[in-house]
């Protein structure tokens, strides 16, 4: 690995390190960030050069639970720090993690240390921190989102359909939209996609060229079983309009299917799939597109228990992996694990944010 | 060897120009058309095109009673029908359903109105109904080749387009596909399809060549690019197997395609099923459907 500041932290000139990743004394990765931000960059450096962190020494100025399942996540074996609180310790211990720490602390005052007290899983723990961390910079930065809808407004007929919606969603954020049959859900995510106009208001979507629209919709899709396509078909849907070689396009649709495991699929007709199946080739569609921002209407409609699961683990991998974001509205939630989730319901046409993300 | 002679003699027609000329448009037609069958199908353009059919009769009858080519007005009719339903579709309205059926009948009463006050002879009349294909000019097989070129043309190198509007519309438009281009595109394929067909074997045979190959196509296939290849294949079965049906028992060309096709659909449709209930009995336990 080479040596790297985050970009959290470089630009406060002459700022105090609060986070160093050295091997064998050479530092690695310094920050100077604030909160869990210099974690959350060190992680995305440490993937993106896809080394192992585990023969790594870690400095932290400050380390409570949340960090400690962070360190952990990371596979990082030693570290140092100036404060530690007590809920970290726990953590650390499990996972055989030695420590040192000037030193220690019943807990820190933290919203995100509060909503991680009971927290084990490293990766759960990961998507909240992560999810907080969006949150606050769609919030501050313009630049961080993937999508603004602003004061938009759908009337059909002499029916108000939604009314004066605001919903801002940075990259790789995941915002679940819950509401009641008929509340707008759908005319919401079709006005995102353009196939319903705005009475009032504006959608904005990031676009990474000009020439594709990068917006993945799985819907429940109209094909009736008699309907012959083939799966495979199907995800080439996704590189219709894209201008590459038939060979890309090829590799493209072949790389999509491997991602969401649907490649057995390939040559069985689409109609006959089971409902988990289709909707695994419809994100490989999407995939194959190059959809940065994935809408996602009621997938988990026509799916039991264990495909729900399957579908949303599905959606959060590649959320979490490749920077995706994603907005899923459903009516069937009560089951899902949220973790990670921003929250917010639509009823009578209007959203309201229902929790913050855990 | 009397078999033979009788096969031999029954071909002996194509000797004659309109004979022949008339046997390869047909060819060609059960060859091409089909493949506008899966658009009607899949896009459930049924209405449509009855309206488009009606026009097609409406196109006929104005040039029949000012004695120009039927063919000619037909498409002309049916081309700004498909241009009004665009427009439409475009708009605000969102019900095309009940335009369509507007035009549906409005098409039909003028058709109807035209034939009677300009005294259209009811030997003419009646060709728009049943067809003729021994009466298709030059002009008129030359532009079915050109059509038909178009057609599959459309099919081969459009084909991703073609798939995205066909499987979902919200799909092919977060795709990037131009939906409402592709779309008409479609429709207009479908509303001068018609127009040819008519011309070949009448409004009332239409389906014969048109839905019959697509619908058999369907029910054999397993992918969307092997469902245009069956119904290529199959439209061209029937064509062919209509055409020597009707001169071995001596029917009229268009009565003999549509019987022949009734029949092979109705064998193709026992096989599936047969197919269907092999593959259900492998399994060894009821499938359900979704459908």
């Amino acid at each position: 690995m080479g040596k790297e500041r985050s970009p959290t932290g470089s630009g406060a000139a002459g700022a105090a390190v609060v986070l160093r990743l050295s091997r064998n004394g050479d530092d690695l990765f310094t920050s100077d960030g604030l909160w869990l931000h210099p974690l959350l960059d060190l992680t995305r450096f440490i993937a993106e050069r896809g080394e192992s962190a585990a023969d790594c020494e870690l400095y932290d100025k400050i380390v409570g639970r949340a960090a400690a399942l962070l360190i952990v996540r990371l596979c990082i074996r030693t570290v140092r720090t100036d404060l530690l609180s007590r809920r970290a310790i726990p953590v650390f211990d499990a996972h055989g993690v030695a420590w040192r720490a000037t030193t220690v602390v019943d807990r820190i005052d933290c919203r995100t240390e509060d909503l991680l007290a009971e927290e084990h899983d490293p990766d759960a723990a990961y998507r909240v921190i992560r999810a907080r961390a969006l949150a606050a910079q769609v919030a501050s930065d313009p630049a961080c989102r993937a999508l603004a809808v602003q004061g938009v407004s759908v009337v059909r007929g002499e029916q108000t359909v939604l009314r004066d919606v605001n919903l801002m969603v940075g990259r790789g954020e995941k915002v679940l939209i819950t509401g009641a049959n008929g509340a707008g859900k759908t005319s919401l995510l079709k006005t995102i996609l353009g196939t319903v106009p705005p009475s009032g208001g504006t959608v904005h979507i990031m676009r990474e060229s000009d020439r594709a629209t990068r917006i993945g919709y799985v819907n429940q899709e109209s094909v009736p079983v008699s309907f012959p396509i083939s799966a495979r078909e199907v995800v080439a849907i996704g590189v219709a309009a894209v201008g590459v070689s038939r060979r890309e396009k090829r590799r493209r649709v072949q790389h999509a299917m491997e991602t969401t495991r649907c490649d057995a699929l390939a040559d069985r007709m689409y109609g006959t799939l089971s409902g988990g199946e289709k909707q695994r080739v419809a994100i490989a569609r999407c995939l194959a597109q190059g959809a940065r921002v994935l809408l996602l209407d009621e997938p988990t409609a026509s799916l039991d228990a264990e495909g729900k699961r399957k579908l949303v683990a599905l959606v959060e991998r590649l959320a979490d992996e490749q920077e995706i974001t994603v907005v899923m509205v459903t009516h069937e939630f009560d089951a899902m694990d949220r973790t990670g989730w921003r929250h917010v319901a639509i009823a009578d046409g209007a959203l309201h944010a229902v929790e913050a993300s855990r | 060897m009397t078999e033979a002679f009788s096969w031999m003699e029954a071909f002996s027609v194509l000797r004659y120009a309109p004979v022949l000329r008339g046997f390869l448009v047909l060819m060609l037609s059960g060859m091409v058309f089909p493949l506008v069958g899966v658009f009607v199908l899949r896009l459930n353009l049924i209405t449509l095109r009855f309206a488009l059919m009606h026009a097609s009769l409406l196109g006929s009858a104005i040039a029949l009673a000012a004695g120009i080519n039927p063919l000619l007005v037909g498409m002309a009719a049916n081309s700004a029908l498909v241009a009004a339903i665009a427009r439409i579709r475009g708009s605000a309205v969102r019900d095309v359903g009940f335009v369509t059926t507007f035009f549906m009948v409005l098409t039909i009463g003028l058709a109807f109105a035209i034939i009677y006050r300009f005294n259209v002879s009811t030997n003419d009349s009646l060709q728009i109904l049943w067809g003729n294909i021994y009466a298709m000019t030059p002009l008129d097989a030359r532009l079915t080749a050109a059509f038909g070129a178009v057609v599959v043309g459309f099919v081969v190198l459009r084909f991703p387009v073609i798939a995205a509007v066909l499987f979902d519309r919200d799909v092919a438009i977060s795709v990037g596909v131009r939906e409402s281009l592709v779309y008409t595109t479609i429709v207009l394929l479908v509303g001068l399809t018609i127009s040819f067909v008519m011309r070949l074997i009448g409004a009332l045979l239409l389906d014969a060549i048109l839905i019959l190959p697509a619908l058999m196509a369907v029910s054999c296939a397993r992918s969307l690019r092997g469902t245009f290849v069956w119904a290529s294949v199959l439209g061209t079965v029937v064509a062919l197997g209509g055409f020597v049906f009707a001169i071995l028992v001596d029917l009229p060309v268009s009565s003999g395609v549509t019987i022949f096709g009734a029949l092979l659909f109705a064998v193709v449709r026992l096989l599936t099923r047969f197919r269907f209930r092999a593959a259900r009995r492998s399994i060894g336990k009821p499938q359900t459907s979704s459908e």
